[in-house]
């Protein structure tokens, strides 16, 4: 077992599949998208073979960290992320065409819309392993 | 026609109660001896069993064995289902299977579960390392993403869901196996003053854990009458669709198996929308409703509110909609939710309706809804027709 898996976060790293290329990458702030090479497409969540293919023929690749939103809702009951701030849970569109359930941070909820452009704002889970949490590319303009 | 001989000829189902101290099996024996006693039938004349997985059960791998074990059945064929709130339309089907292969001839098929009592499941799988970190656990979390999809394309369907929460709540006063819980009168007003929960979903938008049990008696329509069983229906169509468009990794959140599973289940039964005398149709959230009355035909895409608007869902109106309150207001009893409007079709069919009984149906579609998916709308969606 490694050190990820002995991580006492409390986060189910690599029990279902080995997960680790991605989860070392996060150290970086470099994310990693699996990519099946027989069909040249991604995939999203991590799955142990492709879902084009049914083949493991899949490589751990950065992708760009850009997308756009697809949908987002504040979910007031979740006692974990219903802080003094309530956590924007957002599906996001990566350019290379996989979907992502995370985060937005630094966005009003006004402001949201479907197709609104996003890139990822990486947030520190502790043990040096990082989260891709997603805010709006104005918000980081504006800055 | 595949399932033109299987019938169902009898059906049970307890009340539903919030936190009742009791367990799966304990509920399921409830079933059982209601099944006894109204048909009088023993249980050696039940040579077949399905039964639904129970969150109350979730750390249980056995669960199907040991339900039957409990109940005392021998059995000649035994099935279990693991697909939420699919799986009592899913073992519908596989008895139906077993019944025409021969492989038993009596089959009970049960739901029950007892989530608000005990709630020990374990999801595993992808779930703990790519969905629970972003804190997203809760369904009426992962259905608002829905439910806000559909706002941002269409508009926002207040007034239409309202209607359905209104409808339901209306049918839920008048059925004494509803949860006590839910048995309060609503305007539309209140559904449109009750506070967001995961926005732009609201609390009466999302069902209520409750425990319960239900259950039906299948076989062939040959044995129904060899055993002088009075009433029956006929499993006219089922149709199932799993993990829609899997393929496609950034899916439209508005799609679902619905546009397959619907449609084929109403071709089988040889039924256009417009010939569907009711409707008892899975109901975890008010959008899950909307959305399946435009995958499944009865208007086109972001037609559905103006389709609730103009419909008559009362059980006496012209399209009859979960006429025992559905989970929205009966309360969902755990995986044994796929039941409970299961059950209300068959009632309606053998016309013991009670004070919501419908005026002289000759079919009911039944649905199901499976497993909240990641990045997109459900896993799976599954259509029963069930006619006279």
């Amino acid at each position: 077992m490694s050190e990820l898996q002995k991580s006492r976060l409390g986060l189910a790293i690599g029990q279902y599949m080995n997960t680790l290329p991605f989860w070392e990458a996060t150290r970086e702030q470099r994310l990693l998208m699996q990519f099946c090479t027989q069909s040249q497409r991604w995939q999203a969540y991590p799955r142990p073979g492709s879902v084009y293919t049914g083949r493991r023929q899949l490589e751990w690749r950065e992708v760009s960290g850009k997308g756009v939103v697809a949908s987002w809702t504040v979910d007031r009951m979740n006692t974990l992320t219903a802080g003094p701030v309530s956590r924007i849970h957002a599906l996001v569109d990566l350019a290379e065409g996989v979907r992502l359930l995370s985060w937005l941070v630094e966005c009003e909820p006004a402001q949201l819309r479907t197709g609104l452009p996003v890139r990822v704002e990486w947030v520190a889970l502790g043990e040096g392993l990082q989260w891709p949490a997603f805010t709006s590319l104005k918000t980081v303009i504006n800055k | 026609m595949l399932t033109s001989d299987i019938v169902i000829s009898g059906y049970a189902e307890t009340r539903n109660v919030f936190r009742s101290g009791r367990s799966a099996y304990d509920l399921a024996a409830d079933v059982l001896d209601e099944i006894v006693r109204k048909y009088s039938i023993v249980p050696a004349d039940i040579d077949g069993l399905a039964v639904t997985a129970a969150l109350s059960e979730g750390s249980n791998p056995f669960h199907a064995a040991y339900l039957s074990d409990t109940l005392g059945l021998q059995l000649d064929w035994l099935g279990t289902g693991t697909t939420g709130g699919c799986a009592m339309l899913c073992a519908v089907s596989a008895a139906a299977s077993a019944l025409r292969d021969g492989r038993c001839k009596v089959a009970l098929v049960i739901g029950a579960d007892a989530p608000s009592t005990t709630y020990s499941s374990h999801y595993r799988a992808y779930r703990e390392e790519f969905q629970v970190p972003t804190g997203l656990i809760r369904p009426p979390a992962a259905f608002a993403l829905v439910q806000n999809a559909y706002e941002q394309r269409y508009g926002a369907p207040d007034a239409a869901l309202a209607k359905i929460v209104v409808t339901q709540r209306e049918h839920a006063l008048q059925n004494a196996r509803a949860c006590d819980k839910l048995r309060k009168a609503l305007t539309l007003d209140d559904y449109l003053d009750s506070r967001k929960v995961s926005d732009p979903l609201r609390l009466l938008d999302s069902v209520m854990f409750c425990d319960g049990a239900n259950g039906v008696l299948m076989m062939r329509a040959e044995t129904a009458d060899a055993m002088g069983l009075p009433k029956s229906v006929r499993l006219a169509g089922y149709a199932e669709r799993t993990n829609h468009n899997v393929q496609d990794q950034t899916p439209d959140l508005l799609d679902s198996g619905f546009k397959v599973a619907g449609v084929r289940a109403l071709a089988q039964a040889e039924l256009s929308v417009n010939q569907v005398d009711m409707l008892q149709l899975y109901d975890d959230f008010t959008i899950a409703v909307l959305i399946q009355l435009e995958h499944m035909g009865f208007c086109g895409p972001g037609e559905g509110a103006s389709f609730i608007g103009k419909t008559d869902f009362r059980f006496s109106g012209d399209l009859p909609l979960n006429t025992g309150g559905g989970q929205l207001s009966a309360g969902q009893p755990g995986l044994a939710a796929g039941g409970l409007n299961l059950v209300e079709a068959v009632r309606q069919l053998f016309g013991e309706g009670g004070a919501t009984q419908v005026n002289s149906p000759r079919n009911a579609l039944v649905t199901g809804i499976g497993g909240i998916a990641y990045g997109r709308g459900w896993m799976m969606s599954n259509a029963l027709v069930l006619d006279l």
